[in-house]
């Protein structure tokens, strides 16, 4: 079907609007491909990445922090870092057994004692780690 | 009509009388009124044309400008606000399943792991006001800054580097250490014999001791003595607690 002479010839104004379209289009585009990344992002964090570098830092501290907050996240031993998140439970757990005991609560003691237990067993190549968190708990001096 | 000449029968149309053969001023002016009719309607019509033309691509252009603004918009934020949305969807589901979800709080409460508990809460995005679960207002929040506590009692021993530590944290951390009992203790009192969360102050009496025996096993500070050490200034407090912790240096 030929064009109609406005077709040939478009205005200045239908130009212009062509020219916004590419603009906006793009743009929406580029704001799409974000969303999509951010959403992918959201779905599929890695919540123990973040370990790695506290355990160089010896921060166990902040391990315990994200075990926590991140520990309904994914099954932990599903991720590439099963070691690191058991040092975290570990430390944890050794402080919390070390608290109850010296308070006298023995039930709460013996509980934390057998997750103590289990976390080192699950600890593999990075027991030297666990045994950093025992040497930093016995130097605590424990007032009664 | 008649013709005013004659009388006789004579169109609109018709120039001319049939009759007498004299000029039909009538139809002269109907002619001369439809040229001009005719004239001025082409002109109408081919300005509508154009103009319709012309909106005929502005306006749907126009429409496609907005619309993808706003698809922009709506994208940017969703992208913005993306990593709620697995918390959205996890507190979705606890809402729609309370009895699972408080038998699970139940458990962890009648274990006494408050810490378990709060995290739970937190990570479900539960919320304890107005909702299933608001026999827990009180208890979650006592918990937030129990939880809160023990972390930053952990945070004051369980770091190889003290040296970097004192230098550029200790400070920021004992004060929030403090902070966190202040704020337990606040909640404490303000949960405490509430008529709504009845049953529950045992949790409340349970997390206040353990709070106070923290203070006491670790920093030598008496459930007699914590008002006074909470007064002190934030220099004060991180002083002593810096004495404690270099000690325990010392000593390792």
């Amino acid at each position: 079907m030929r064009k109609t002479k406005a077709e040939r010839n478009p205005s200045k104004t239908v130009r212009l609007l062509n020219i916004v379209i590419i603009i906006v289009a793009t743009a929406a585009l580029i704001i799409m491909v974000k969303m999509i990344g951010e959403i992918r992002s959201a779905f599929n964090r890695d919540p123990y990445s973040s370990m790695e570098y506290s355990l160089q830092s010896g921060d166990y501290a902040d391990m315990v922090r994200t075990y926590y907050f991140r520990s309904y996240d994914v099954a932990p031993f599903e991720t590439a870092y099963a070691e690191e998140y058991n040092i975290a439970a570990y430390a944890d757990a050794a402080f919390r057994h070390q608290f109850f005991a010296a308070s006298g609560n023995t039930e709460m003691a013996q509980r934390f004692e057998a997750r103590m237990q289990k976390a080192r067993d699950g600890c593999g190549s990075l027991q030297v780690s666990a045994d950093d968190v025992d040497r930093l708990l016995e130097a605590i001096e424990l007032y009664p | 009509m008649k013709c005013r000449y004659c009388g006789g029968e004579v169109g609109l149309e018709q120039k001319y009388c049939p009759y007498c053969g004299k000029a039909n001023d009538q139809a002269v002016q109907h002619f001369s009124d439809m040229a001009s009719f005719r004239g001025r309607y082409a002109d109408t019509e081919a300005e509508v044309i154009r103009r319709s033309e012309r909106y005929a691509r502005i306006i749907p252009r126009t429409v496609i400008i907005v619309l993808l603004l706003v698809a922009a918009a709506a994208m940017y934020i969703i992208s913005e606000n993306a990593y709620g949305f697995p918390e959205l969807m996890r507190k979705k589901v606890a809402e729609r399943n309370p009895d699972a979800t408080m038998a699970t709080l139940e458990g962890y409460l009648e274990e006494g792991d408050y810490v378990s508990f709060a995290s739970y809460i937190s990570y479900n995005g539960i919320r304890t006001y107005g909702t299933a679960f608001d026999r827990y207002k009180h208890v979650y929040w006592c918990s937030e800054y129990y939880k809160d506590t023990v972390m930053r009692m952990e945070k004051l021993f369980l770091h190889t580097d003290r040296e970097d530590w004192i230098k550029y944290s200790a400070s920021d951390d004992i004060r929030m250490l403090c902070q966190s009992l202040e704020y337990f203790l606040e909640n404490y009192e303000r949960g405490y014999n509430d008529p709504d969360t009845e049953g529950y102050d045992r949790y409340l009496d349970d997390m206040k001791t353990r709070s106070l025996q923290l203070f006491n096993v670790y920093l030598g500070i008496d459930e007699s003595e914590i008002d006074d050490f909470l007064a002190m200034t934030d220099n004060r407090k991180a002083a002593f607690i810096e004495e404690v912790i270099l000690d325990a240096k010392n000593e390792s």
